[in-house]
């Protein structure tokens, strides 16, 4: 009972435009109260939320993604990628996917990928010749690669509210990252071999002049490798990898000379402020955490979803569905927040691991920010191009298509998330 | 009115130096953990507790900097469809919300001192109400901030943010 008053006020209000924490804080309140809970509740529950030394890898990635942007290390890996892949069919369109993967092994948060190298992206995609709507598309399309290629901060917050491995989340990533990545690029081909897109030829780069940048990009095409490694290494925890990240971007920025004080500031301020706000999110969500354990909702939802079927495909598909609806309509982190803990033991009861299942879950949920009503990142890449939030949409739209198809590749062959945690951390019983 | 939001706008500042700063200090703190263990085979035993500590003041007082900027996440999907008195009408329900909640935090936090004065951390034997008081001054000033554009909406004027110009990227 308390968690449906919970859940309904929270929907009702966060529709009608009240800020996300109010409508969750207010359905707590709002059970509490109905359940003859003490109020005093809140903020103890609100204190507990936070109170976990993994939480601070979200603080120093965040901060980690906005150094190497404005330290000039974006810049350097996006040249580097034209040099590699700017040959192959879809030119830029390539390099942008591959910047991402690359970039995504630095930051852990779409946004971040979007606001810096999306913005770069597109403006270079635009001057080479290409329709400015399809390389925005483009550019939001590979953000999806943020979150799920280590470090991401969605793996953190994953891990931290259902008490999973972060190390094997991190790894699962890695296969999963890079087989949207294929998928993404194969699509891009098709369309343009196709002839649905115009493709401008790419620049041709002599030896020299790859070399240089090459050169010029070495230490940044090295921070996935140094972060990843010291944590595979067990060198440092997911946390002090996240302090070496911000450390390294910090050098980087020192050798490329790309910090200013008003980006320093800008960062430092922005870093701040977000990390306050999924934090603050994660505080309160702490709150409603309790009231829906004291009501054992995720045991009877795994009940009631294996008396619909038992069969674990057409459950892992329903529950996709419902993941997708769920985040057509829920920012990211509130979604994965809210669900994360009921929908992970509806899984484990259909034999998935619950690290498959995190990149499942994250890679739904964050499908969300690229089509309406909810998709953050169209208002984004439409604030910083000249193409309107109805041409995004629509030029965005057909690179559901691919994502999707990574989707489902990714839910049934499990292989390809676990093959990494299984080779480094061992399988699980 | 000027002088309130000039108020809150200084006060919204000096929380985004103190929030700011605590970030760094933790960053410094665990770099200079992680380097202390390599380099020197020793370990700061305070290093987690203190973190923590400074992640609440960051939260919580980014948390007011974040109402203030009016940075926080809305869908405004359904609002947008609504007549313009009925959006009148939704939004000063939501500062309501907002500052009753956030009030009510702080209150129900300012009443576990007794609880938690006594109750001490482990390593620097701390009392535990210090890691709430960020909790209770971050709530505090988002139920003020909440009641300024309650006061705004209720004079037809437009809410603009308090601290404009924060975007988060």
């Amino acid at each position: 009972m308390a968690s449906l008053i919970v859940f309904s006020t929270f929907l009702v209000l966060f529709a009608l435009r009240v800020p996300v924490t109010t409508a969750i804080g207010v359905g707590c309140v709002a059970a509490l109260l109905a359940g003859g809970g003490s109020l005093q509740e809140i903020p103890r529950h609100m204190m507990g939320g936070i109170e976990s030394f993994i939480l601070l890898a979200i603080p120093f990635f965040v901060l980690a993604g906005n150094l190497f942007n404005a330290g000039g290390a974006t810049a350097r890996l996006f040249s580097f990628c034209e040099v590699v892949f700017g040959r192959i069919p879809g030119g830029l369109a390539q390099v942008s996917v591959a910047a991402n993967v690359v970039f995504s092994g630095m930051s852990g948060a779409a946004l971040a990928d979007l606001a810096g190298l999306g913005t770069m992206t597109v403006k270079a995609m635009r001057e080479a010749g290409y329709r400015e709507r399809f390389a925005a598309a483009v550019a939001l399309a590979s953000s999806v690669l943020g979150p799920i290629i280590p470090p991401s901060i969605m793996f953190v917050i994953y891990a931290a509210s259902t008490s999973t491995s972060i190390g094997r989340l991190f790894m699962a990533g890695v296969g999963a990252g890079l087989m949207i990545a294929l998928i993404l690029m194969a699509y891009i081909a098709i369309v343009v071999l196709a002839g649905w897109e115009p493709c401008p030829p790419a620049r041709r780069h002599t030896l020299k002049d790859a070399a240089r940048q090459t050169w010029m990009a070495l230490p940044a095409l090295l921070a996935p490798v140094v972060i990843l490694g010291a944590m595979r290494a067990g060198a440092v925890t997911a946390t002090e990898a996240g302090v070496l990240a911000v450390f390294y971007a910090v050098v980087l920025g020192a050798i490329y000379r790309g910090f200013t004080r008003h980006n320093l500031k800008t960062a430092l301020v922005s870093s701040t402020v977000m990390s306050a706000s999924i934090l603050y999110l994660i505080a309160i969500s702490g709150v409603m955490g309790h009231i829906l354990t004291a009501d054992r909702v995720a045991h009877a939802a795994a009940e009631a979803m294996t008396s619909i079927t038992t069969n674990p495909l057409v459950g892992m598909l329903i529950l996709n569905v419902a993941m997708l609806v769920i985040g057509c309509v829920l920012e990211t982190t509130p979604a994965l927040l809210i669900t994360a803990p009921i929908l992970t033991p509806i899984a484990a009861a259909y034999g998935v691991d619950p690290v498959h299942f995190g990149i499942i879950m994250c890679l739904n949920l964050i499908i969300g920010i690229v089509h309406p009503p909810m998709g953050i990142g169209l208002f984004v890449m439409s604030s910083v191009t000249r193409v309107s939030m109805e041409e995004m949409t629509r030029a965005t739209l057909p690179f559901l298509i691919p994502l999707l198809l990574s989707l489902l590749v990714i839910t049934y062959v499990p292989a390809i998330s676990m093959w990494l945690p299984d080779l480094v951390f061992g399988k699980t019983k | 009115m000027h002088n309130v939001r000039r108020a809150l706008a200084a006060w919204g500042m000096a929380e985004m130096f103190v929030a700011a700063g605590c970030l760094v200090a933790i960053s410094c703190l665990n770099a200079a953990g992680v380097l202390m263990r390599y380099g020197f085979n020793s370990s700061i035993v305070w290093s987690e507790e203190i973190s923590l500590l400074l992640l609440n003041v960051m939260v919580f007082l980014g948390a007011a900097v974040m109402y203030k900027a009016r940075a926080y996440v809305v869908l405004e999907y359904f609002f947008r469809k609504f007549s313009a008195p009925l959006q009148h009408w939704l939004t000063l329900a939501t500062w309501a919300l907002a500052c009753t909640f956030a009030a009510i935090t702080a209150f129900y936090g300012a009443s576990l001192y007794p609880l938690q004065i006594n109750t001490t951390s482990f390593i620097l034997e701390l009392p535990r109400f210090y890691a709430t008081i960020p909790l209770i001054i971050g709530c505090a000033s988002i139920a003020c901030v909440s009641a300024f554009y309650l006061w705004l909406e209720l004079r037809h004027q437009e809410a603009i943010a308090i601290l404009p110009g924060i975007e988060l990227t």
